[in-house]
């Protein structure tokens, strides 16, 4: 049985994965009619029409310009993983429940509030500095253990990570990155790359602790770990969506018809 | 972008602002307001300097958690991101991130810089539409680091 919960005076939606697929395939056409769980809800009505506060976040959903998909890991290990879809004038999360089952929230906001809707989900906010803290490099398995739900596996990871570094400076950033990590979690974006140019991708991946932040890059089969500010993190979520130069489409007439980020 | 040295004519603090930006500054209790020329209904990025006396007795952290209290009542969806010590032409400062909701529903980030000197408050707020703020962030970094109080001013 599906579980959907529709204010339709405030446009709230609660609904858990299978209701939402079936609200997609749906409104993707792919269904002949509107399943009775979404007209009981109020989702749909005796005519077929979407609810209106509903339209912009599911045509987003069925036509988006980008994905994207926000992944967060607590200091206990407990993972969650939120979706969002980017069209021109409007942009879908849908959000998961923090009770660890697959309830989600469907939000719709307007796409140039989505590095603020990523900062809310992850937390961002005021940081110490990690000041003469050199960069990391760290296996991944290393980075997955020192946020593993078992506690032993993250100690054992932290010991690791301190017996291995090199110098004192190495010994500080090990410190501080192997102490104790808030969170971590990963916010990526991805397009269709049609241009060469256009990296049809953008993320980044960062490492909350209480000694500040790290941002995490990939370098080769490894994770180069390096201290960072939630400034800079700002300024990297308020650059994730794509240009309208990495949108454009070479056949021609194609742009036209998919609305673009820039300028809205 | 071409800049210019801009001079208070009553307070006298100076600082370099861009030449196209339009500037006001006479309007009751704001000291500058400068916004970037019109851009077809994006938000326009702006900077505002506001002055005000200290008491004696006010502290620097006393004045910024006062003024932290005033903008996270005044502003719709506050959200701090980032607050730093920092020092602006030799003077103690605090520079502050945050992002709000303007009432038409724009997204915006607002850098904020705040110095005490001479008994007086200074408080520079730059704001930039979310998705632009990391075109104009170094600029706004530069016009903040550029800043200088007018000497002997009371307001």
């Amino acid at each position: 049985m599906s579980d959907i919960l529709y204010d339709a005076e405030s446009g709230r939606l609660r609904l858990d994965r299978a209701a939402f697929d079936r609200l997609v395939a749906w409104a993707a056409g792919r269904l002949a009619e509107a399943p009775p769980g979404l007209r009981a809800a109020g989702l749909v009505d005796e005519h077929e029409r979407l609810h209106p506060y509903l339209s912009d976040r599911v045509d987003a959903i069925v036509d988006p310009v980008c994905r994207v998909i926000i992944r967060t890991q607590d200091a206990n290990g407990r993972q969650r993983s939120h979706d969002g879809w980017v069209a021109g004038t409007a942009a879908s999360l849908l959000l998961a429940h923090n009770g660890g089952d697959d309830r989600c929230e469907l939000a719709g906001l307007h796409p140039t509030f989505l590095p603020e809707a990523v900062a809310r989900l992850v937390g961002l906010g005021p940081r110490p500095r990690l000041t003469d803290v050199v960069p990391v490099l760290l296996s991944p398995t290393v980075l997955d253990d020192l946020t593993d739900p078992d506690p032993e596996r993250r100690a054992a990871a932290s010991d690791w990570l301190r017996s291995t570094a090199p110098g004192a400076t190495e010994q500080t950033a090990a410190e501080a990155l192997g102490t104790r990590i808030l969170s971590r979690w990963e916010a990526v974006v991805t397009w269709d790359a049609q241009r060469r140019r256009s990296p049809g991708r953008r993320g980044l991946h960062v490492i909350d602790t209480p000694a500040g932040l790290w941002l995490v890059e990939p370098v080769g089969s490894n994770l180069l770990a390096s201290p960072t500010t939630p400034s800079v993190v700002w300024r990297l979520l308020t650059t994730l969506l794509p240009r309208d130069d990495e949108l454009d489409f070479p056949s021609g007439g194609r742009q036209a018809e998919r609305p673009t980020l820039d300028g809205v | 972008m071409r800049f210019v040295e801009y001079r208070h004519p009553v307070a006298g603090f100076t600082m370099e602002l861009p030449e196209a930006w339009e500037r006001v500054d006479s309007v009751a209790g704001v000291a500058l307001i400068t916004v970037e020329p019109e851009r077809d209904g994006w938000f326009r990025s702006s900077i505002v300097v506001t002055i005000e006396q200290l008491a004696s007795s006010t502290t620097f952290t006393q004045w910024t958690e006062a003024a932290d209290g005033l903008v996270r009542e005044a502003l719709h969806r506050y959200l701090l991101i980032d607050s730093e010590p920092v020092e602006i032409g030799g003077h103690a400062a605090r520079r502050t991130l945050a992002h709000h909701t303007t009432k038409d529903n724009h997204a915006v980030t607002m850098e904020q810089w705040i110095l005490a000197e001479g008994g007086c408050g200074y408080t520079l707020t730059a704001s930039a539409g979310t998705l632009d703020y990391d075109h104009i962030a170094d600029m706004f970094g530069v016009i903040a680091n550029g800043f200088r109080p007018g000497p002997g001013y009371k307001p």
